[in-house]
């Protein structure tokens, strides 16, 4: 049956369209000038300045430095995808386990644990005794330091455990009846039924390991090991 | 123990024994906080003393006491109420702004049919989000700059005077926000078309055999369907009633525009002279978390008034 | 039984031997340095191999074994801090030597460098020791920057001899009749034309203050009532800015300049619409540089010149130089930080040192005919510096004419200093020419130590004055404030503290008197 698009609701779908359209283009059009700047040769940036939409001529000088076989980059690139790997699946690992036992209503002290878990969103003893931390634990100048202290963000760990508190009970006490352990019922059916959720919190995580230079700034003190957040800023934007 | 008592005391002894497994799962999330969280929380202490660089960690509990003299050398000063006023103005102006475009986002991208084109708008809404400040202030200029930026042009055509926006009080702030809505609008709107995703789709069927419009759709449905994700940002999101976006601030603002842009942080950076200034940042730090704290428990208690779930 | 005791004796004697002679055989001591000296890329680190082929070569020559940590592009003083504070080994560093020493983080090398022991840094850096000497004698480090005054007038000559200006303007007048002549030529076309442009007024005030008031852009005494003021309070400033409030309305001063940061300020230069600019002088002059790297036939042509009133007064201040220098850490042992000048030394006095130190072990080689400049092997992306980050380039200071030689070929007449040497770097020579004489002219901070550090600490104001004049000086500037309302903003600057300020101040100068 087909269903009659009211007049009003097809000027609102050819709005919406447009609307979206223009939008579009207000978020592709920076990164777009940004790509541009970086196909381009130091002459036409010195000439046409840092911000335009379209190369006159192509030029992969600054790529070729990049990616030159002896480029720091290739390393910088292991790092990082060693940290966006491990450290998303440890990131995982603790929050969706954490996220589970919170999730339940009737779980004893469940209000003072939240509690416990709420109060370091807010309050932080800042940079220099993170750092004192750190030391004393001898992860500094190891790669470990780079999954390890952000092992689980707290804001994320709420967003997943809303998410479980949201699968009906029912599903979980059919397993439990079955003799299933919490873990079990927890990779078993309440991860695979918040498969979105799971990808979504799991995106978070990696895109913030991808995105993330200051804790290697500051606690990486050895050569070689610089991620590649430095590089590409370098290059983009100065070459 | 009267009977009544001894069966709850049972019975909660034999929850936990029920809920042992749990507490193991929760053991390595909370582990870590307790660690890389509440170890270092320590250092708030540094707040209540004069530290000295070279003290090192011992210098946490050595160091001399002063009380509340960072505090009160913060509110001496002249501009104190100005910062904190800022502070907190620039965070609502973000909060009315930025907090309800992801949510239209997402719904306008919830009535898109054509699946390819919503994925299309979807990832080049992320973009922003990839971009630096750097370049964001660089498009800005290109903008709004009193010479040749492209606003002013139309401007002059239409023949009024050529402004310099990012150095004018009355529309600094405008700017600020609005890149900085521009820059965080498609990621957050991640998190809501998550939870509209999440909706049972049942409840569209019945409602549309009941007749339901589409406006009618949304409202009772899609917007109910997500209000507890909605409750819970909102609610974090309180919490940052401090933070009015340094990192954005610091680029972009400039003498011209301190009255409406020098933030809380910004104007301990400029004292901060090299940033050895611990005691003091870690006091003025700890002011900006208790004040958030207070308002993310207070906001809690209104989501939880009229219905919704909260964070507890 | 006396051949027993006998050799008993002799072996004794033999392994006494053996054990002096280690301890007196030479032991490499490793040194831990902080480069954060400017001369090394931040966050992008040498190629393993390559840095210890070098390093062994270091320790081959000095028995010292260099450890350099590279900082990282950003927050590179956050780190050193961090690592300081948490007591990491760090033996040396480039930092401000007042500041560090006010907190006890480094130590005085007053009774280990002499010049007898160390005749490479005296006769590079010699000259300059008194800037990180306090009223003491102490002296807390070397001397990274010299004070080459660096507060120059920067213009394009070529703009200028277009429209009829053959000489370097030198009074107001003189830079007023060249701006005005710049706007009205356009040369740019389009109205595109900057005549001037800079980042920050107090970028301009650094430049042209010293014409209008007696002791420029820096803190003076005033003798009616024994106070040591900022600089604000001195008469003439209000003319100084009245001066730029003119260039700002007539559009000779970059309308936008707030906006700008240095690199925003080069893009202005080399798409060919800025003119001139008083500022750091690194700023525009690089730009100016890349130009002319990237087009050898360009017809840009960058000039200084140092602004000064008839009577011979100059416009950029002469605060006793730059308190920037490579330090020692207190935590540092006194081997150590002989290691650390021994390097210094070693790379000032021996060429093969400092190229190696420079370009990376084997990496360079001399320029034809000369045995004092050398330039990278290879062609383009692929020399020798691309695999080396010149960390272990501890001698750097002064810029050295050589250095850049490579840029221009040896016969390039186009930047000549005025003692005939060709200089690569055409700013170098804003050293050359303009090391102020102690003996005719001493600042009044000359030698003093003001640790503001201590003064913004106790004294609120201190932050609260210095936004104020920040933001009211735009104000002046660009004319939302009227230039009559000066002296009631000066006394609005005494409402809200300048008092304390300057006792604060004036108990500091007081000690050291």
């Amino acid at each position: 049956m087909k269903i009659k698009m009211s007049a009003s609701r097809r000027l609102f779908v050819i709005f919406n369209y447009v609307f979206l359209t223009l939008l579009s283009l207000v978020f592709v059009l920076p990164m777009l000038s940004l790509v541009s700047t970086s196909l381009v040769s130091q002459a036409e940036i010195q000439e046409r300045g840092n911000l335009f939409l379209f190369p006159r001529k192509i030029d992969y000088s600054a790529y070729k430095i990049l990616l030159n076989k002896d480029s720091i980059v290739w390393n910088a690139y292991g790092i990082t995808l060693f940290r966006v790997a491990v450290g998303t699946l440890i990131q995982m690992t603790v929050t969706c386990m954490l996220a589970y036992a919170l999730s339940k209503k009737n779980l004893p002290f469940r209000g003072i644990i939240t509690g416990f878990v709420l109060v370091p969103m807010f309050i932080s003893g800042g940079l220099v005794p993170t750092y004192l931390l750190i030391k004393q634990l001898g992860l500094i100048d190891s790669l470990w330091v780079l999954v390890i202290p952000n092992a689980m963000s707290i804001y994320n760990m709420l967003l997943l455990r809303n998410f479980f508190m949201s699968i009906p009970i029912t599903l979980e006490e059919s397993a439990v009846l079955d003799g299933a352990t919490p873990l079990r019922t927890l990779w078993s059916i309440i991860l695979p039924l918040s498969l979105p959720s799971i990808m979504t919190i799991g995106m978070f995580y990696a895109v913030g390991h991808w995105n993330e230079w200051f804790d290697a700034a500051i606690y990486i003190k050895g050569i070689s090991k610089n991620l590649m957040q430095y590089s590409p800023k370098y290059d983009i934007i100065y070459l | 123990m009267s009977g009544m008592a001894r069966k709850k005391h049972l019975c909660f002894v034999k929850n936990i024994e029920k809920y042992r497994m749990f507490y193991l799962l929760a053991l390595p999330g909370l582990l870590y906080l307790l660690i890389f969280h509440y170890g270092p929380m320590i250092g708030v202490l540094l707040a209540f003393k004069n530290f000295k660089p070279m003290q090192g960690f011992m210098g946490i509990f050595t160091g001399e006491w002063v009380g509340l003299t960072h505090f009160k050398q913060f509110f001496k000063s002249v501009y104190a109420g100005r910062v904190i006023v800022n502070t907190v103005w620039i965070f609502f102006l973000r909060l009315i702004w930025g907090f309800p475009a992801p949510i239209i986002l997402a719904l306008l991208l919830n009535e898109v049919q054509c699946a390819k084109y919503k994925k299309a708008v979807q990832s080049v809404s992320y973009f922003p989000h990839f971009v630096s400040y750097i370049v964001v202030l660089a498009i800005a200029r290109q903008l709004f700059n009193a010479d040749g930026g492209y606003v002013n042009v139309a401007l002059k055509l239409s023949g009024h005077d050529s402004i310099s926006f990012l150095s004018d009080s009355k529309y600094f702030r405008s700017i600020l926000v609005g890149t900085g809505v521009w820059k965080g609008i498609g990621w957050s709107s991640i998190i809501y078309l998550a939870a509209i995703a999440g909706i049972d789709t049942q409840l569209y069927e019945a409602a549309e055999m009941d007749g339901a419009g589409y406006l009618q759709k949304v409202w009772h449905i899609t917007l109910p369907g997500i209000a507890p994700v909605i409750a819970i940002q909102l609610v974090l999101r309180m919490g940052n009633i401090m933070n009015a976006g340094f990192d954005q601030i610091l680029l972009f603002y400039s003498p011209a525009v301190y009255d409406v842009s020098d933030i809380i942080d910004t104007y301990v950076y400029r004292m901060g002279l090299g940033s050895m200034k611990y005691s003091f940042t870690t006091a003025v730090g700890l002011f900006k978390s208790v004040v958030g704290l207070i308002f993310v428990v207070g906001s809690n208690y209104i989501a939880r008034a009229i219905g919704q779930e909260g964070i507890w | 039984m006396i051949m027993r005791k006998l050799t008993c004796m002799i072996l004794t004697l033999v392994m006494a031997l053996s054990l002096t002679s280690f301890v007196f055989a030479d032991e490499v001591i490793d040194v831990y340095v902080y480069n954060n000296s400017g001369g090394v890329t931040g966050g992008v680190s040498s190629n393993a191999e390559v840095l210890k082929e070098l390093q062994n070569w270091f320790v081959e020559k000095t028995n010292v074994r260099l450890n350099v940590i590279v900082p990282p592009a950003e927050e590179a003083d956050t780190k050193l801090n961090l690592m300081l504070t948490s007591g990491d080994q760090i033996d040396a560093f480039w930092g401000d030597w007042i500041q560090y020493s006010s907190l006890d983080m480094i130590q005085p090398i007053t009774d280990i460098y002499s010049a007898e022991k160390y005749p490479g840094i005296a006769k590079e850096f010699g000259f300059a020791m008194d800037q990180l000497t306090d009223s003491n004698g102490q002296l807390w480090g070397i001397p990274r920057m010299f004070d080459i005054s660096p507060y120059p007038y920067l213009y394009r000559s070529d703009w200028a001899e277009a429209v009829g200006i053959n000489e370097k303007p030198v009074t107001m007048e003189d830079l007023n009749n060249l701006l005005y002549a710049i706007k009205k030529a356009d040369p740019a076309g389009n109205g595109q034309t900057i005549p001037l442009v800079t980042t920050s007024i107090d970028n301009i005030l650094q430049c042209i203050l010293g014409l209008y008031t007696d002791e420029g852009y820096s803190y003076w005494y005033d003798e009616n009532n024994q106070k040591v003021k900022l600089y604000i309070s001195q008469d003439g400033v209000k003319d100084a800015v009245a001066q730029i409030a003119q260039w700002y309305a007539d559009g000779i001063l970059y309308k936008d300049f707030n906006t700008l940061d240095t690199n925003a300020l080069r893009e202005l230069a080399t798409i060919g619409r800025a003119f001139s600019s008083l500022q750091w002088y690194s700023g525009i002059s690089m730009a100016w540089q890349n130009m002319y790297v990237a087009d050898k036939t360009t017809d840009v042509q960058g000039e200084y010149s140092f602004l000064a009133n008839e009577d011979g007064k100059t416009g950029s201040n002469k605060v006793a130089g730059n308190t920037r220098g490579l330090l020692f850490s207190s935590s540092a042992s006194k081997e150590s930080i002989e290691a650390v000048l021994k390097i210094v030394d070693f790379e000032l006095t021996d060429t093969e040192a400092r190229f190696n130190a420079t370009y990376g072990l084997n990496a360079w080689e001399y320029v034809e005919g000369s045995t004092e400049t050398a330039k990278p092997k290879g062609e383009g992306a692929n020399t020798g510096t691309s695999l080396y980050n010149t960390e272990y380039r501890l001698s750097i200071g002064q810029l050295r004419i050589s250095e850049f030689k490579e840029l221009l070929t040896a016969n390039d007449d186009r930047y000549v200093a005025s003692n005939g040497e060709k200089a690569g770097y055409f700013f170098y020579y804003l050293y050359m020419d303009h090391h102020y004489d102690v003996d005719t002219y001493e600042p009044f901070q000359f030698n003093l130590i003001f640790d503001t550090n201590a003064i913004s600490d106790e004294v609120i104001a201190y932050s609260d004055v210095n936004t104020k004049i920040a933001e009211d000086l735009y104000k002046f500037v660009s004319g939302s404030r009227s230039m009559d309302e000066w002296d009631s903003f000066i006394q609005e600057l005494y409402d809200i503290g300048m008092a304390e300020v300057e006792a604060a101040l004036t108990e500091q100068y007081n000690k050291q008197k």
